[in-house]
């Protein structure tokens, strides 16, 4: 009876296995078909040559954005909290509709007349007078926030190693590192972005066929909401925990404007129109994986009422534990793979653009002095930095394992301080100036480094609120202070698409 | 309804169907700017399907 036990363990183990090693096996495969394509020029290795269609632009958006935070921090946090956990998906699935629909269809005109493939670009073609200064400040505000969050990519990906397939998380980090190297070194963007499609469909996947099993395994939605009443009402009241955290959760949504591996999304695409296409296809996307995790928590918290149930007591692990005791071996090892993909689509993303800075913004706009670099040199070099890229997280990953997540907090809120409410009004205010952005980018990027580090203020709201508020303020204020910049009508000309 | 129903089943529909409400705004918006004419002519009292259809396929 043993022996019986243990081969079932055997099989289901190895049938996991087999489903997620054929995941990885197929990532590796789109990075090698992608490599032709990428090798042709930066354009193409950062951007896809523009060529991106409107459903692999929509969900690349939408799932770089989200990384494993969905998966395991959002279905533990409805677990922890209950229904309040939905405040914290409403503000950005909401800011993401307007980015595609607005926002993008700007950027993407200005990028296709003025050739722009990275955000430090677009931010210099908008104000030319400043723009060694904007790429100096951009590029060193990208890289220090970028840094954290690639090896907090890394890091997580050690741990669903760790939970899944019982692996040393010192190993899993690595080979989470290696497989992300593998397919983005070779394909770049268009591997990338084709692989971000696999894993947002993955993702889910996951993220709807868990808890409608989960619902169904339960006994239905009502028992579960009579459940939770029982335990305890507060995880029913969306507004327990006041008005204070619904603001914080809402804010999330401020930072989708300015982190660069989202709205770099926007100027991929083969043609500004069919981004209304991929509003609706991203926003569908948005919504069922945030319900889906929602959904998640509140079953799981029935399912194991006691946090000490949950393998390390705790709530980030409820989203595998959960998949391992209730799916097929093989459905486990996909939702298992979700979870990586989860973590590779932000990790490669945020790598892309980390590489781009220096490579384009560094070597090309300012080392280079107006020289022309022939594009072989350049992809080769972007090769190389992505690879000195991923070293340099792996050794922050091995060396802070335990800081590297507080850095992601502010990652996400530094990048969107910082350059969100620069990149809103440099598309929509023609008053906007050079001076007005760098001092609204440093002031962004300030103002959230202190307050996290400092704790009578990180109690009082989440950084990213005081972060964006200072840094729209000092970026109108300083450009009211400044000359007018002169071709901004010519600009504005070209974002609203006229003469068209 | 209570709060909860409502952010539960009721608003990720409303979300999605606003999305496509605003796409629905933003492709009108876009035809009008390509045929203004057209918008003209269904503004104008004397709105002339054979009119529009002539004056289209001079456009094409």
């Amino acid at each position: 009876m043993l022996n019986l036990a243990t081969y079932w363990i055997y099989q289901a183990e190895f049938q996991a296995s087999a489903a997620f090693v054929g995941y990885l096996l197929i990532i590796i495969g789109i990075g090698v078909y992608a490599s032709r394509f990428s090798s042709q020029g930066i354009s193409e290795y950062f951007i896809g040559g523009r060529r991106m269609n409107r459903y692999v632009v929509a969900l690349s958006a939408v799932v770089s954005g989200r990384s494993a935070w969905l998966l395991l921090g959002v279905t533990g946090m409805a677990y922890s909290i209950g229904v309040q956990a939905v405040w914290s998906v409403i503000g950005y699935i909401v800011v993401e509709i307007a980015l595609f629909l607005y926002f993008a269809r700007r950027l993407r005109r200005f990028a296709g007349a003025k050739n722009i493939i990275t955000i430090p670009d677009f931010f210099s073609e908008r104000f030319p007078l400043h723009e060694k200064w904007i790429r100096i400040v951009l590029v060193g505000i990208i890289l220090v926030f970028m840094a954290g969050y690639i090896s907090a990519q890394f890091v997580a990906g050690g741990k669903a190693f760790s939970s899944g397939f019982s692996i040393d998380p010192a190993l899993g980090i690595g080979i989470t590192a290696a497989i992300v190297l593998l397919y983005t070194v070779a394909g770049g963007f268009l591997a990338v972005s084709l692989t971000d499609v696999l894993q947002g469909v993955l993702m889910l996947f996951s993220l709807v066929v868990l808890p409608v099993i989960l619902i169904l395994h339960l006994g239905g939605w009502q028992h579960i909401v009579t459940e939770l009443a029982t335990f305890d009402a507060a995880l029913l009241d969306p507004v327990a925990l006041g008005f204070g955290a619904l603001i914080g959760g809402l804010a999330i949504g401020l930072g989708s404007p300015g982190n660069p591996h989202i709205i770099s999304r926007y100027l991929s695409i083969a043609d500004e129109s069919q981004l209304q296409t991929a509003c609706i296809v991203g926003t569908i996307w948005n919504v069922l994986m945030a319900w889906g995790a929602l959904f998640t928590g509140l079953a799981g918290r029935v399912m194991f009422p006691e946090l000490a149930s949950l393998p390390g007591a705790d709530t980030e692990n409820l989203f595998p534990f959960l998949a391992q005791q209730l799916l097929h071996p093989i459905i486990f090892g996909i939702v298992l793979a979700s979870v990586f993909a989860a973590i590779m689509s932000s990790a490669d993303s945020q790598l892309l653009v980390a590489a781009s800075s220096l490579v384009r913004d560094v070597a090309e706009k300012i080392l280079s002095k107006g020289q022309q670099l022939p594009q072989s040199r350049l992809v080769l070099l972007s090769r190389i930095v992505v690879v000195i890229l991923v070293l340099v997280s792996l050794l922050m990953g091995y060396l802070a394992e335990d800081l590297v997540f507080w850095l992601v907090l502010f990652a996400w809120a530094g990048l969107g301080a910082a350059i969100g409410p620069p990149a809103i009004l440099a598309l929509y205010w023609k008053r906007t100036t050079g001076t007005g952005v760098l001092a609204g980018m440093l002031t962004g990027a300030g103002v959230t480094i202190i307050w996290r580090l400092t704790d009578s203020l990180r109690s009082l709201s989440y950084e990213l609120i005081p972060g964006f508020i200072a840094a729209l303020l000092v970026t109108i204020l300083v450009s009211l202070a400044t000359s007018p910049p002169d071709d901004s009508e010519s600009h504005f000309s070209i974002m609203k698409g006229d003469g068209e | 309804m209570s709060l909860f129903t409502f952010l539960l089943f009721v608003l990720p529909f409303l979300i999605i169907g606003g999305a496509i409400f605003l796409v629905w705004i933003g492709k009108n918006k876009d035809r009008n700017r390509e045929f203004p004419l057209q918008h003209q002519l269904r503004s104008d009292k004397g709105f002339n399907p054979a009119q529009e259809r002539a004056t289209k396929s001079s456009e094409l």
